[in-house]
């Protein structure tokens, strides 16, 4: 039996939103990137929906906490805009979700920098605690886990951890994701491996 | 020599089907052959279910609503709206205070032209009155000039006399006026401004009739 037949994909949400998963009417990154250029706020808008579920979602995990994800939401937007003119699609292997989450992480990277990581843990923390539950013995077990799966995403090292969310909630190939970071693949390869062994080991403790 | 480090990103795209088929079928050869192998493989996979999973649990858990996510989108672009208009005032600013500078260049320039102007209409004036007033050339006879006697206005229907004095000094002024065409065409310049002052308060008066 070949050993692709029964072969899980890596950590995907399945949910990432972009260029390829539009509708055929709908206009591509690229031609709306060239209207924002031109001025055009609707087509900024038209992308932001486009890919807010996904980036939200991403910058809530790698972030902690839905207020500071929010925060670097705009702050990402607010860096597209200022940057749009220098935006090479070409140049980079993802295209603009590529680019799109490469600001979202330096985003995150310099508040986690600049508010210390231990806040940002006990805010996820937080949210999990604090969700209602209409079963609450089931869901003391559920939250145990979450907030175990939490924890350990937040002992993960930052490189590994970017890469192990960026592939779950950008779907992005490991080829996108190394360019995106900016090292060779074989290194985000690595950092994936470890990531998921590691993960793996704290949620078996 | 396939190294472990090597081993472990080709499992990794192997299991996220980024290989291409030759790879991918290079990769199974080896699995064939390499138990150790198949145990990364395995290790790995287990691991990838278990935090595939989880992290679904989690999304699930804490669900982000279509309203929720689509009002943070409708703050982003407010945000993005008032980035651009701010960035439009201040690219806009600029070319406003480079007004005054044009205006006061212009206000310049039309006080200058202004003071060029009085200049060549003093300087008209003045050469009208040189015209008028200014000594003639050694030769030739002044108009006031004393030998012109009051008795000899008196004749002035008189026929000319190259005898007299008066007459000669008459003619020679005005053969001076026919060699001196400048002070001819002012001479003109001078009666058709005053027809035209003649014309004006002409009119002035049959208006005010």
């Amino acid at each position: 039996m070949p050993l692709s037949a029964t072969t899980p994909s890596l950590p995907a949400s399945g949910r990432a939103s972009g260029d390829a998963d539009r509708a055929p009417q709908q206009p591509s990154d690229g031609a709306l990137i060239d209207r924002i250029r031109k001025g055009d706020a609707q087509a900024g808008e038209m992308l932001v929906e486009r890919y807010a579920p996904s980036l939200l979602r991403y910058l809530q995990r790698l972030a902690g906490s839905e207020h500071a994800a929010e925060e670097l939401h705009q702050q990402t937007w607010l860096s597209v805009l200022e940057h749009v003119e220098k935006f090479d699609p070409a140049a980079s292997a993802g295209g603009f979700k590529a680019w799109l989450f490469r600001i979202a992480t330096n985003k995150a990277n310099d508040v986690w920098r600049s508010r210390g990581r231990q806040r940002s843990a006990t805010e996820g923390l937080k949210l999990v605690t604090e969700t209602e539950a209409p079963d609450a013995s089931h869901r003391m077990a559920g939250v145990e886990q979450e907030a175990k799966l939490l924890r350990a995403i937040d002992q993960l090292p930052e490189a590994q951890r970017q890469v192990l969310l960026l592939r779950y909630y950008s779907e992005m190939k490991f080829v996108e994701i190394a360019d995106m970071l900016g090292c060779p693949l074989n290194t985000a390869l690595g950092r994936m491996h470890k990531a998921m062994l590691k993960l793996k080991q704290l949620m078996d403790e | 020599m396939t190294t472990n480090a090597n081993k472990e990103a080709l499992l990794v795209l192997y299991l996220a089907n980024e290989l291409s088929a030759g790879e991918r079928d290079e990769v199974e050869r080896m699995l064939a052959a390499e138990a150790p192998m198949r145990a990364m493989l395995d290790e790995l996979r287990g691991a990838a279910g278990t935090i595939t999973a989880a992290l679904a649990r989690l999304d699930e858990s804490q669900p982000l609503p279509a309203a929720e996510v689509a009002g943070v989108a409708r703050r982003t672009v407010r945000s993005m709206n008032q980035w651009q208009t701010r960035r439009l005032a201040s690219q806009a600013a600029p070319a406003r205070n480079s007004n005054p500078r044009r205006g006061l260049a212009g206000w310049r320039g039309y006080a200058l032209a202004a003071a060029v102007a009085i200049l060549f209409i003093g300087l008209y004036v003045y050469w009208g009155q040189q015209g008028v007033t200014s000594t003639p050339p050694a030769g030739e006879v002044a108009i006031n000039d004393p030998v012109i006697s009051p008795e000899d206005w008196r004749n002035l229907d008189a026929p000319v006399d190259p005898g007299n004095p008066a007459d000669r000094a008459a003619s020679e002024l005005a053969a001076s006026f026919d060699a001196r065409p400048a002070q001819q065409e002012s001479l003109a310049n001078m009666e058709l401004e005053m027809a035209k002052l003649n014309e004006l308060a002409g009119r002035s008066d049959t208006g005010t009739q």
